[in-house]
């Protein structure tokens, strides 16, 4: 499919289109000025039409080239978001648009049509290799998605795939073309490579240890063009009480791991107080109740570039997508276009210094942890 | 005049003051416990006839005595990586008996040949006991016979 990329002749017109009108309005600014500028001399045999077209065409001619924002206070804005896996067949586009809500009272969700495009759009996007365009894949609704947990004010979200794998290394353009507003919505990114986990090795018998004063170092080759890390060890356990048996699980999280702009293998360390003030927030404390260490799981999450400029963003502001200054790489849009690699390393264990710590230690003791010996 | 003059070196006070420095916190520094020693485990690989990606540490622990370190009952343990070969215990004075081990992830028969007596992902284990004293640090060398 070759479309054109309409999104910069649509701006030239609209902006020639805002140039002429902001000129015609300060017409009578200029003849007011005019009108009491008696020290400006005209020739005696210019009509006051002649001097009118005059000042007209000056206006018009040296009318300023500001940018005037497109979008007012009201107006919605698409709002996109489209995170490409190479892990993953299928990718996703989400496609909302901006509202306002939350000025009056927050726990009133906003009309759900206000939130969705109702009219016609197209979203596709184009594999570049270098500047050789390749490949252009189609996205079509998909219903079956399920949403991750979060806030949603309506259930309408509008979700895209496309049956195809993004590769590391290769570039794609996200369009979105909306034909009835002559508008086209736009994003590009360069798909960062998968990091080479070092540490922890996927040996089972190399114990993980949290212990106080042996601190955990992840080591890692990353991916080119990596922009942000997440570092989560999922801790699987085993519940066991009156009712029955349950398995359930707890993450002790890095959070966003940013500014790591090397090739060389990378470091970075957790463990220690962090991990059992995490247990003791993420777990339930259920009187009666005995826990029991089953496995550990390590995940990384990396994200390229532009996912980082905008994790960064919302770490120095402190907010999560509540205002329209947000970082976004999209044009004529808001939104995140980037990659996100997860890479796993299942089937560790926990030290037995750790497991005794977590059945023993103050802010831990009452989740009813087994230590190493059963007991 | 006067307030004036007043006026403009409080002004020249306020523009010119500086902010006091913060002094934080410095996550970094430890403080040295004197009611402690230390022991520095120099884990090497001994030298034989396998790939280096096919030889791992996979463990470093420590007990207080040598019936519970054959239990399993540590007080201490490394976090162990083939990228690193130095480990520091900061112990209380005393005896701690410690046990390191390596494996072997090469295939076929490799490991076997090696000296592993198990064969591809068995351990070989060496063990021993070291003497903490308040305020020193030790050096210790792990020797795979």
């Amino acid at each position: 499919m070759n479309k054109p990329n309409l999104s910069s002749n649509f701006f030239r017109v609209t902006r020639h289109g805002f140039r002429f009108f902001s000129s015609v309005f300060r017409l009578p600014i200029f003849l007011c000025i005019f009108d009491r500028a008696p020290r400006i001399k005209f020739p005696d045999n210019m009509s006051t039409r002649q001097i009118s077209i005059l000042v007209l065409l000056t206006t018009i001619l040296t009318a300023c080239t500001e940018e005037v924002n497109i979008y007012s206070k009201g107006q919605p804005v698409p709002v996109v978001y489209c995170l490409l896996d190479p892990t993953a067949s299928t990718q996703y586009v989400r496609i909302g648009r901006s509202y306002q809500g939350g000025e009056t009272d927050a726990r009133i969700p906003p009309e759900p049509d206000s939130t969705v495009w109702n009219i016609p759009h197209e979203v596709y996007m184009e594999e570049y290799i270098g500047d050789v365009r390749g490949n252009t894949y189609r996205f079509e609704p998909d219903d079956n998605i399920k949403k991750d947990s979060g806030f949603f004010p309506v259930a309408n979200l509008r979700i895209y795939s496309s049956a195809f794998k993004a590769e590391p290394g290769k570039t794609y353009q996200l369009y979105v073309f909306f034909p009835d507003l002559n508008k086209m919505v736009s994003a590009k990114v360069l798909v960062h490579g998968a990091p080479d986990i070092v540490d922890p090795l996927p040996l089972s018998i190399r114990k993980i240890n949290f212990e106080t004063g042996q601190p955990f170092v992840i080591r890692w080759t990353p991916g080119a063009n990596t922009g942000v890390y997440e570092m989560i060890f999922r801790i699987y356990y085993r519940d066991s009480s009156a009712s029955g048996e349950e398995f359930n699980s707890a993450d002790y999280s890095s959070g966003g791991v940013f500014d790591l702009k090397t090739d060389q293998l990378q470091e970075y360390t957790m463990g220690g107080p962090a991990f059992f003030t995490a247990m003791a927030k993420n777990i339930r404390v259920i009187p009666g109740i005995i826990r029991e260490v089953i496995s550990v799981e390590f995940i990384m999450i990396s994200g390229g570039s532009d996912l980082g400029f905008h994790y960064r963003m919302d770490v120095e502001t402190g907010s999560n997508f509540t205002s329209l200054g947000e970082y976004s790489n999209f044009r004529n849009a808001l939104g995140i276009f980037s990659s996100r690699i997860i890479t796993r390393v299942p089937n560790l264990s926990l030290s037995p210094v750790t497991i005794d710590e977590l059945a023993r230690n103050e802010k831990t003791a009452a989740l009813g942890f087994k230590d190493s010996k059963g007991e | 005049m006067k307030t004036i003059r007043i006026l403009a070196v409080l002004l020249l006070c306020f523009i010119g003051s500086c902010n006091p420095d913060d002094p934080g916190t410095d996550p970094g520094s430890v403080i040295q416990d004197p009611t402690h020693g230390s022991v520095d485990f120099n884990f090497t690989l001994p030298e034989i006839n396998l790939p280096d990606k096919g030889l791992h540490r996979v463990d470093l622990s420590l007990a207080k005595s040598m019936d519970s370190l054959y239990r399993k009952q540590f007080c201490n343990a490394a976090n162990v990586s083939d990228y690193k070969i130095t480990y520091r215990f900061t112990l209380l004075p005393g005896r701690y008996f410690y046990q390191a081990g390596i494996t072997c992830t090469c295939q076929a028969d490799s490991c076997l040949y090696a000296g592993f007596p198990g064969g591809k992902l068995s351990i070989w284990w060496t063990s021993g006991w070291v003497d903490v004293e308040k305020g020193k640090v030790f050096s210790k060398n792990l020797i795979f016979q």
